[in-house]
């Protein structure tokens, strides 16, 4: 870096105790961003994440196609952007008094005691978010680790790849119901076999009622099996069957080569099929229990804290400096091996067809409207006060409206362009455009874990090619995950006095301990409960707050100077208005939509099943209990350095 | 892929990365003018 460089970005202290606010203020030298280049992609890496290659091509496809971008594009200029300046201007401003997280800040803007507990949302809500995030982004490792080892090599149907998800996430049995087509009374029923879960053994139960009403019942196990290896576990060829049954097939004992189109009964009296119970039962053979993902947890989480630990130039600049470049070479490959490979189901120009090809009729649907909208909420990070304490670390006089764009340019690059190229067209091009409808609507997941192993297996190179795709999933999520978790540690430091090591130690704890109930209950609810609260209507009612606070507490006109304060580039004239007004009233709507649409029956717990709704009740006294011990922290600080200054 | 998708995909494609390159050289030609 150049001697220049380093005076552009010398570390931030404060400048004038009397114009300090919040509890007072530490005289320990805050971190800053070792270059401008840094600060752009740990920023840009704080936006790209999992959403940008998931959920966006999902999103798009299932939203009008090409159509999609121009709500797309108008909600980010009207949303995106003017948030986006906002917060890098809030961050800034607090960085300059030796603050890097909303409770001080907001204390700055409108000093009554309680703005400083309405900011602490710019701290838990974060680090709620983080708590799961994690999670889902050890998935990509254990992904990417399975794809070089030949984990699930061999499974080369979505359902049994499900499956495989599955039992990844503890779920070790699989239970369902086969249905019956109903008709008259017959000797012979044929079920379509559209349970395959993957390989293994397979436990029937079937009922049927005969003319007379009598019960007609049994028992028995098949298997199916494409390589049988030395540990294949047989099914048992002993089997309850009734006098009324001559045959069945799969029969007991059998071991199939590949799956059967359906499962045929025969009786010697004729039954009624309207009676039919046929349950199938399937024990999950890729995993037992919750080892490999508490491992791979683990692991994924010691890397976060090993990074949180470095601190910003040596942890989370250094990480975005290699992380960034590698994640858009990676798409960059994986897009164009994509679009060169020879045609399935499809071509490559149908791929992108499907997620381009604009239905116009769409743009009358307002949730069409509404989902560009969230999308563009949650893939440029913002109203998670990540931003705002990344830009803390910001020197006085550094620009951040040109700063500030190019890291939501950035982030629009990699979702748009590359996000767009890789899987929507790989999945069009092997299932075809009917299976990927269903796909982008069943959602993200079963895309990035379910459909592109599939797809990978099937390419020379997959393995490798597996591993880039998880790989830069996990890139562009640690980028994130760090940045979630950063606000609270800089709280504690800032506020509290914390030394750095002993912040990271207690955030490390209180993320470790929060994060196990979100492994272990994960099927029953724990993580979608969170990341509702934490992760949708929680962002969107503090995104309001902070705009609230900044542009008319504070007041929009120094608002407008804050952000131009050493600006490279003038924002036009209008932004001014926008943000005012537009930019309130956009996600005032969202909130209110989002709390409308899914709030009530989520807070009801509306069809939740009874065996869950404890476990939804834990994650809200988890929320509730993180919230309250940072508010009790912040009291704590006020208490012991002062309120703020008249 | 139909002609539209075709407009849709360049129009969105050249908006991104105009915006990209112009924030980037901007941003080069601030930190360059600084020194």
């Amino acid at each position: 870096m150049s001697e220049e460089n380093k005076e552009v970005l010398k570390p931030v202290m404060p400048e004038d105790e009397n114009e300090s606010f919040g509890p007072g203020v530490s005289h320990t030298p805050r971190e800053t961003w070792g270059s401008k280049i840094g600060l752009i992609l740990a920023m840009a890496g704080n936006a790209v994440g999992l959403g940008n290659f998931l959920r966006f091509p999902c999103k798009a496809a299932a939203n009008g196609g090409g159509a999609f971008m121009i709500p797309y594009f108008i909600a980010f200029v009207f949303l995106g952007i003017p948030l986006m300046w906002i917060e890098w201007a809030l961050g800034r401003f607090g960085g300059r008094h030796g603050h890097g997280t909303l409770p001080a800040i907001f204390n700055r803007i409108w000093k009554n005691p309680v703005s400083k507990y309405i900011g602490a949302l710019g701290i838990v809500l974060p680090l709620l978010i983080v708590t799961y995030y994690n999670y889902i982004e050890s998935w990509t490792l254990a992904y990417g680790y399975f794809s070089v080892s030949g984990k699930y090599s061999g499974i080369h149907e979505r359902q049994a790849m499900e499956t495989f998800l599955e039992g990844y996430t503890g779920r070790t049995k699989k239970e369902s119901v086969m249905a019956v087509p109903a008709g008259p009374a017959t000797a012979e029923i044929s079920v379509a076999f559209d349970k395959y879960y993957g390989d293994g053994v397979y436990r029937m139960n079937f009922e049927f009622r005969d003319a007379n009403d009598k019960a007609v019942a049994g028992a028995s196990e098949f298997a199916i099996y494409r390589e049988p290896g030395p540990n294949t576990i047989l099914p048992s060829k002993t089997a309850t069957l009734p006098e009324q049954l001559e045959s069945v097939y799969p029969g007991p004992g059998d071991t199939l080569a590949s799956r059967p189109e359906t499962v045929t009964f025969k009786f010697r009296t004729p039954v009624k099929p309207e009676t039919a119970k046929i349950g199938l039962g399937w024990g999950n053979n890729y995993f037992n229990g919750y080892g490999a993902a508490l491992l791979f947890f683990v692991i994924t989480f010691a890397i976060n804290i090993v990074v949180l630990y470095k601190g910003v130039e040596s942890g989370i600049e250094a990480l975005a400096k290699v992380a960034m470049p590698t994640l858009v070479i990676f798409a960059i490959i994986l897009a164009i091996r994509v679009l060169t490979l020879a045609p399935v189901k499809a071509g490559a120009l149908d791929g992108l067809g499907f997620i381009w090809n604009p239905d116009l009729s769409m743009l009358g649907s307002a949730g069409v409207w509404l989902a560009a909208a969230g999308q563009i909420f949650f893939t440029l990070s913002i109203c998670t006060g990540a931003i705002q304490t990344y830009a803390s670390f910001v020197k006085d006089s550094e620009d951040i409206v040109l700063t500030g764009l190019t890291t939501a340019a950035t982030n629009e690059f990699c979702e748009v362009i590359l996000g767009g190229t890789i899987a929507i067209p790989a999945s069009v091009m092997f299932f075809g455009a009917a299976e990927t409808a269903e796909i982008a609507k069943s959602g993200a997941f079963n895309l990035g874990f379910s459909s592109m192993p599939v797809i990978f297996q099937q390419i020379p190179l997959g393995s490798v090619l597996g591993a880039m795709w998880f790989g830069l999933l996990f890139f562009a999520g640690i980028t994130s995950s760090v940045a979630l978790a950063y606000p609270a540690i800089v709280f504690l430091k800032d506020e509290l006095d914390y030394t750095h090591a002993r912040a990271v130690t207690l955030v490390a704890s209180i993320l470790f301990v929060s994060a196990l109930p979100v492994i272990f209950f994960f099927d029953r609810g724990f993580l979608d409960e969170m990341d509702f609260w934490a992760g949708t209507f929680g962002l969107a009612m503090f995104g309001f707050v902070e705009l609230v606070f900044f542009c008319w507490i504070y007041g929009m006109d120094n608002a407008w100077d804050e952000m131009h304060h050493g600006h490279a580039m003038k924002i036009p004239k209008v932004f001014y208005y926008i943000m005012k007004y537009l930019t309130p009233a956009f996600i005032l709507a969202l909130m209110i939509i989002w709390g409308y649409q899914d709030g009530i029956g989520i807070l009801t717990m509306n069809g939740v099943p009874a065996e869950n709704a404890p476990v939804l009740w834990g994650a809200r006294l988890l929320m509730a209990a993180i919230t309250l011990f940072f508010c009790y922290l912040i009291k704590k600080a006020w208490d012991k350095k002062g309120q703020v200054h008249a | 892929m139909l002609f539209s998708g075709w407009v849709f995909m360049s129009l969105s494609w050249v908006l991104v990365v105009s915006l990209t390159a112009y924030c980037f050289y901007k941003t080069l030609q601030a930190d360059g003018s600084k020194k």
